[in-house]
């Protein structure tokens, strides 16, 4: 697991690389967007905890209303 | 202007589309247990009533030859309330590749790697889709003939090893359900598999075709794709009888009970593998898709910096979001269709009436 961690984070510091040495901010911007939200998961599946998912939240609003079968 | 370099061929197109069809149609375990026996039915009905919006998908295509379907969005609706909408697709193309990356882990766990944590499965299947996605959308699609031919080759030679225990009976009786469960069913499958081919509405301006045949690659694709799910569900029910509806993965069960003599059985594992092969190039193109959308929202002129931060977040969310694919089908079959639906169908075709009405085209289609 942690071999495959490695090589991933690996790829993707290449992948920063070009971002960081043409100082593409709106790349980095975007590319944090996605890897911050990433780590918060991250953290709560290394917690044990399982979020709701959005589509669960939206069934069950659904449902309330009376929307489902 | 269109991100993606490289196009693709219209028969590439066509294969595309049915592979991803067969993706899901292996996966039947989203109407089994509705509609149970009448399945088969239902993926007519569905394919029948499904049928307009192929060429509602042709015509908005056409009407916008150059242009994907978030450039079509900010074209019609502007740039501020346009990039707001192209937000909400972004949040659906995530969540179908989350779930569709779940279900590939769990069959993966359950049937061939039962020790190997779900964080291995997730991360080795974003890092090969990964690299698929950054090879651009040709070397993406190149195999996907070889894999409708590999997977109806086995669905074929499934039916034929299965002959012995098939009960035509077991397919009737027809027509005694509820009408509630008919629609229900067919609202699913218009949303899985079906629906879900509104994703190609973003690989159109990278393909080589005129309008006509426009038209004929995406009805093709869609019917040999219902076609084939058509031919699964048969078989499934046909061996499995009133048991069908009580699986997660009936074809697997049915794969299970092949018997060619006594020393050559299990064979389930050719039905896993082109699972395995189908849902990674399903999720290769759903991934592709996000990413496309992401970088049309921020008018990147380049995708490839932002592949593996978006797998990194597909990854996590995959893990945590979606805890497995029960709740994914209960989703499915509920709440989902409500929403997928609104997507995939309505929305395009506000967008083809909007266009219609008011004359909008993209600007090489005036220039004619």
């Amino acid at each position: 697991m942690i071999v495959i961690g490695v090589i991933y984070l690996l790829i993707m510091i290449m992948d920063f690389y070009p971002i960081i040495k043409h100082k593409k901010v709106k790349h980095l911007i975007i590319n944090l967007m996605f890897i911050i939200p990433g780590l918060i998961f991250l953290f709560l599946a290394a917690k044990g905890i399982i979020v709701k998912s959005w589509i669960t939240i939206i069934w069950e609003f659904l449902k309330s209303l009376g929307i489902s079968y | 202007m269109t991100i993606a370099e490289t196009k693709i061929s219209g028969r590439q197109f066509m294969y595309s589309i049915i592979c991803f069809i067969q993706a899901s149609a292996i996966l039947n375990a989203f109407i089994s247990n509705i509609t149970y026996q009448e399945s088969w039915l239902v993926v007519i009905f569905a394919f029948i009533i499904f049928i307009p919006s192929v060429f509602m998908y042709g015509a908005l295509i056409n009407r916008f030859k150059d242009k994907n379907l978030i450039q079509i969005i900010i074209q019609i609706f502007g740039p501020v309330l346009g990039r707001i909408i192209s937000v909400i697709y972004l949040i659906f193309f995530l969540s179908i590749t989350m779930f569709n990356i779940t279900d590939l882990t769990d069959i993966t766990k359950t049937s061939m790697l039962p020790t190997t944590p779900y964080i291995i499965l997730v991360m080795m299947c974003i890092l090969i889709t990964a690299w698929a996605v950054r090879s651009g959308l040709r070397v993406l699609t190149i195999y996907s003939k070889m894999y409708v031919f590999l997977a109806s080759f086995i669905i074929i030679l499934s039916i034929i090893f299965l002959f012995n225990v098939i009960e035509i009976g077991n397919l009737f009786p027809i027509f005694s359900l509820p009408l509630k469960k008919y629609v229900q069913g067919i609202h699913i499958l218009n949303a899985i598999p079906f629906g879900e081919l509104v994703v190609f509405l973003l690989i159109a301006p990278n393909v080589q075709m005129n309008k006509k045949q426009t038209y004929k690659y995406f009805f093709l694709g869609a019917s040999i794709g219902a076609f084939s799910f058509f031919l699964t569900v048969l078989r499934d029910i046909s061996v499995l009888g009133e048991t069908f509806g009580m699986f997660v993965f009936p074809s697997l069960v049915a794969f299970r009970l092949i018997r060619i003599t006594e020393a050559i059985t299990r064979i389930e594992i050719l039905f896993i593998v082109i699972l395995i092969i189908l849902l990674i190039f399903k999720i290769s193109i759903l991934y592709y898709v996000t990413v496309i959308t992401v970088s049309q929202i921020f008018n990147l002129k380049k995708y490839k910096n932002i592949v593996l931060s978006v797998g990194f977040f597909l990854m996590t969310a995959a893990i945590v979001l979606s805890a497995n694919s029960i709740q994914h089908t209960l989703a499915a079959q509920n709440g989902a269709p409500f929403i997928w639906v609104t997507l995939q169908i309505i929305f395009p075709f506000i967008l083809l009436l909007i266009s219609l009405i008011f004359n909008i085209k993209s600007p090489k289609e005036e220039s004619k």
